[in-house]
C-alpha cells in the first residue's frame, strides 16, 4: 500500500468533512436505541449511490467507527445498549451512572474505544497485504467453502439454536437465487413475477430486515421510552485513565481476531474480552458488574477493534465478517468494484480511503466522545412515537431510491415483516443478510467447481489438491460437528466424567 | 379422541418443510423445461439448498414434537396497532404516485404519529411537514432521486 496515498486523504478537506458527517450521524444513530449502525449503513448505501466510491467510503467509515462506539452511550446512560455489541458495556457502565459517575464511564468508553479502533485499523493495514497474497491462490471451491464456512459460523454464533441459524441462511440463499441466473440467463424462482426477474436488490432487503423490522417490533411491543439518571461533573487524571492500556491491547487483539472471523463480531468479542478481563484483572476498582471501569475497558476496546478485523476478510476475500461489512461489500458492488485478493493492488487509492476514513473516524470518535457525548443524554430520549414514523419514511425512500420503483418499497415492507416474524420465533436475521450478499458468489463458484471437476480425471484428488482447500474443509466440518446439539451434549458429558 | 396441541416450533417446521418441497419441485420442473444436463443446470444449486432446508425443517419438526408439552410464555403483541400500521403503509403505497412524495409522506407521518400516541396536533403537523420537506429536498434535489411529484398536481393544472 502506498503511504503517500493515505496521507493525501488526510489533507483532503472534503474527505475529512465527509468523515465528520458520517461520524456525527454515527454518534446520534448509534446512541439512540432502536436505530442501529447496520440500519444506518443500509440507508446510507441508498444515499451514496450517486457519489464517488471514496466519498461514500469516507461517510460510511465515519459512521461505522463512531456508531459502534456510541452504542455505549445509551448503554451507560439508560441501560439500553444502542447496539448489541455494547450489551457488555451496560454491565458496568450503568451501575456507574446510577452512582452519578456517568462522566467517568463515558470518558473511559471513549478513550478505550479509540484505542481499540486504532488497533483494528493498524491490523487491517498490516495484515491485508499478506492475506491477499494467500487469497490469490484460492480456487473457486475455496471461495465456495469459505462463504459456506462463514454462513455456518454466523448461524451457530448468532442464535441459540444452530438449526434456526442455518434455516435463516438457507432462506437468504433462496432470496439470492431469485432472478435471472448469471450464467445461462434463465429466470429462477421468480414465480412468474416480472419485477423479480432482475433479482431482489440487496438494499430493500437490508433496509427491510434491519430498519423496518425494528419499527414493526417497536410498534408491536409498545416499547416507547426510558429514563436518564443525573450526571455529576468529575475530573479524571490522565494517568489513571491510561493505566489500563496494556490490558486494552490484549482486548484489542481478541476483538480484531474475532472480528475477522466471519459471523462473530462485536457482541461475541466483547463477551470474550469481558470474561478475559474477569480472569486477568485481580483487583478491579469495584467488583465486576458493579461499576468496574475495567469491564468498560474490555468491552469497548474489543468491540471497536472488531471493525478493523471485520474489514480484513471483506477487503481481501470478499467474505464479510458481519452485517455492516456485508453492507459495505454491497457498496463496492454498487460502484462496480469487486473486493477480493486483487483489490489492494488494483484499487490502492480506494483501499487507502477505507483506511484513511477509519483513522479519521477514530479521531472524530475521540473528539465527539469527549466533547459532545456527555451532553447527548437528552437526545437519546427522543420519544419513539416521533422517531419511528421518520425512520419509516427513511426506510421507504431508501428502498425506493435504489431503482426508482415502488416494487422495491413493497419488497422492503415484506422483508420487514419477515424479519419481525423471524425475530418473534428466535430466528436470527444476520445469517440471512450474509447469505443474500454472498449468494450469487457462492452460486457461481459452486458451478465453476462443478464444471472444473467435470474435466478432471481424478475428481477427489483434485478436490484435495491444495492445502487451502483441505484446511477450509476441516474448518467447515469442525464447525458443523461442534454445532450439532448432540455432540455438544457428548462433550459436556466427557468433561463431567473427567 | 383428544385433540393434540402442537407447539409453534412444530408449525414452523411444517411451514419450512412445505417451502423446501416447493423449492425442490420448482427446481425439477424448471430444469425439465430447460434442456441441459444437471451439471450445467442453473437449477442445481437451488435444488441443493432446498434439500438442505428439507433436512433442517425435519429436524425442527422433531424438535417441535419433543417440546410440545412445554408451554411458552408469549410476549404480548399489539395486533391492533400492527394491523393499522400495515393498512396505513398499504394506503401510502397506493396513493404514492398519485399524490406525490411530499403530500403522501405528510399524511403518512401524521397518521403514524397519531397511531403511536402523540396527541399535540400542532406538533404532529409541524414535525411531519418539516421532516418530509427536508427529506424531499435532500433526496430529490441533492441526491437526484426521482421521487414522484404527484399526478394530482398535473390534473389540477399546477
Amino acid at each position: 500500500m502506498n503511504f503517500s496515498m493515505l496521507l493525501s486523504y488526510f489533507i483532503d478537506f472534503r474527505f475529512i468533512l465527509l468523515v465528520l458527517l458520517g461520524s456525527v450521524l454515527g454518534l446520534f444513530i448509534g446512541a439512540i436505541p432502536g436505530l442501529s449502525v447496520t440500519m444506518a449503513t443500509a440507508l446510507l448505501v441508498s444515499v451514496t449511490y450517486s457519489w464517488s466510491a471514496s466519498d461514500a467510503m469516507a461517510t460510511i467509515m465515519g459512521l461505522y467507527v463512531v456508531g459502534v462506539f456510541s452504542g455505549a452511550l445509551s448503554a451507560i446512560l439508560i441501560n439500553i445498549p444502542g447496539a448489541p455489541s455494547s450489551v457488555v458495556t451496560a454491565f458496568d457502565g450503568y451501575p456507574l451512572s446510577k452512582r452519578g459517575e456517568a462522566n467517568k464511564a463515558l470518558k473511559f468508553a471513549t478513550v478505550y474505544s479509540f484505542i481499540g479502533s486504532v488497533f483494528g485499523f493498524v491490523a487491517l493495514a498490516l495484515l491485508s497485504g499478506p492475506i491477499s497474497s494467500i487469497a490469490l491462490k484460492f480456487h473457486p471451491i475455496d471461495y465456495f467453502l469459505l462463504s459456506f464456512f462463514g454462513l455456518l459460523a454466523v448461524g451457530s454464533l448468532t442464535s441459540k439454536s444452530f438449526t434456526k441459524g442455518l434455516v435463516s441462511a438457507a432462506i437468504g440463499l433462496f432470496v439470492a437465487m431469485i432472478g435471472m441466473d448469471s450464467v445461462m440467463g434463465r429466470p429462477r424462482l421468480t414465480m412468474g413475477i416480472r419485477s423479480l426477474q432482475g433479482g431482489v436488490n440487496v438494499v430493500p432487503a437490508l433496509v427491510g430486515l434491519f430498519g423496518m423490522t425494528e419499527v414493526i417490533s417497536a410498534i408491536a411491543e409498545r416499547r416507547m421510552g426510558a429514563e436518564v439518571s443525573e450526571i455529576k461533573k468529575e475530573k479524571i487524571k490522565m494517568m489513571e485513565m491510561l493505566k489500563h492500556f496494556p490490558h486494552s491491547i490484549l482486548y484489542s487483539v481478541i476483538g480484531t481476531f474475532i472480528g475477522a472471523l466471519p459471523g462473530a463480531g462485536g457482541p461475541v468479542a466483547s463477551f470474550i474480552a469481558y470474561s478475559a478481563a474477569e480472569k486477568i484483572v485481580k483487583k478491579p476498582s469495584r467488583p465486576f458488574g458493579d461499576g468496574a471501569v475495567e469491564g468498560i475497558v474490555a468491552s469497548e476496546s474489543s468491540n471497536n477493534a472488531c471493525i478493523g478485523g471485520a474489514l480484513i476478510p471483506m477487503l481481501t476475500l470478499a467474505v464479510p465478517g458481519d452485517a455492516v461489512t456485508a453492507i459495505i461489500l454491497s457498496v463496492f458492488i454498487v460502484h462496480g468494484l469487486q473486493p477480493g485478493p486483487l483489490f489492494i493492488k488494483t484499487q490502492p487509492s480506494l483501499f487507502a480511503s477505507v483506511l484513511a476514513g477509519g483513522f479519521l473516524g477514530c479521531l472524530f470518535l475521540l473528539l465527539l466522545g469527549l466533547i459532545v457525548a456527555p451532553r447527548l443524554s437528552k437526545l437519546i430520549l427522543v420519544p419513539k412515537r416521533i422517531l419511528l414514523p421518520i425512520v419509516t419514511v427513511l426506510c421507504i425512500i431508501g428502498s425506493f431510491a435504489c431503482n426508482n420503483r415502488v416494487f422495491d418499497v413493497v419488497l422492503m415492507f415484506l422483508f420487514g415483516l419477515l424479519g419481525f416474524v423471524m425475530k418473534k420465533h428466535d430466528y436470527p436475521t444476520a445469517p440471512m443478510v450474509l447469505a443474500i450478499v454472498l449468494g450469487s458468489m457462492m452460486d457461481s463458484n459452486f458451478r465453476r467447481t462443478v464444471s472444473l471437476l467435470e474435466s478432471e480425471e481424478h475428481k477427489i484428488a483434485y478436490l484435495f489438491s491444495s492445502p487451502i482447500t483441505v484446511v477450509l474443509f476441516i474448518c467447515v466440518i469442525v464447525t458443523l460437528v461442534l454445532s450439532i446439539p448432540q455432540t455438544k451434549k457428548l462433550l459436556t458429558k466427557l468433561r463431567i466424567k473427567r | 379422541m383428544v385433540k393434540r396441541k402442537f407447539s409453534s416450533t412444530f408449525w414452523e417446521g411444517v411451514f419450512l418443510f412445505v417451502v423446501s418441497v416447493f423449492g425442490i419441485s420448482m427446481s425439477f420442473i424448471s430444469h425439465k423445461d430447460f434442456n441441459v444436463e444437471w451439471k450445467l443446470s442453473p437449477y442445481l444449486f437451488p435444488l441443493i439448498i432446498s434439500f438442505f432446508l428439507l433436512i433442517l425443517s425435519i429436524s425442527i419438526i422433531m424438535q417441535g414434537l419433543k417440546d410440545e408439552s412445554e408451554k411458552k410464555e408469549k410476549s404480548k403483541i399489539d395486533i391492533k396497532s400492527l394491523l393499522i400500521f400495515g393498512l396505513v403503509c398499504i394506503l401510502y403505497l397506493l396513493v404514492f404516485n398519485f399524490l406525490g412524495f411530499v403530500l403522501s409522506t405528510i399524511i403518512l407521518l401524521v397518521l403514524l404519529m397519531m397511531l403511536l400516541g402523540e396527541r399535540r396536533w400542532w406538533f404532529i403537523l409541524l414535525v411531519s411537514v418539516i421532516s418530509s420537506l427536508i427529506i424531499y429536498l435532500l433526496f430529490a434535489k441533492y441526491l437526484s432521486v426521482m421521487l414522484p411529484k404527484g399526478k394530482i398536481f398535473w390534473y389540477l393544472g399546477l
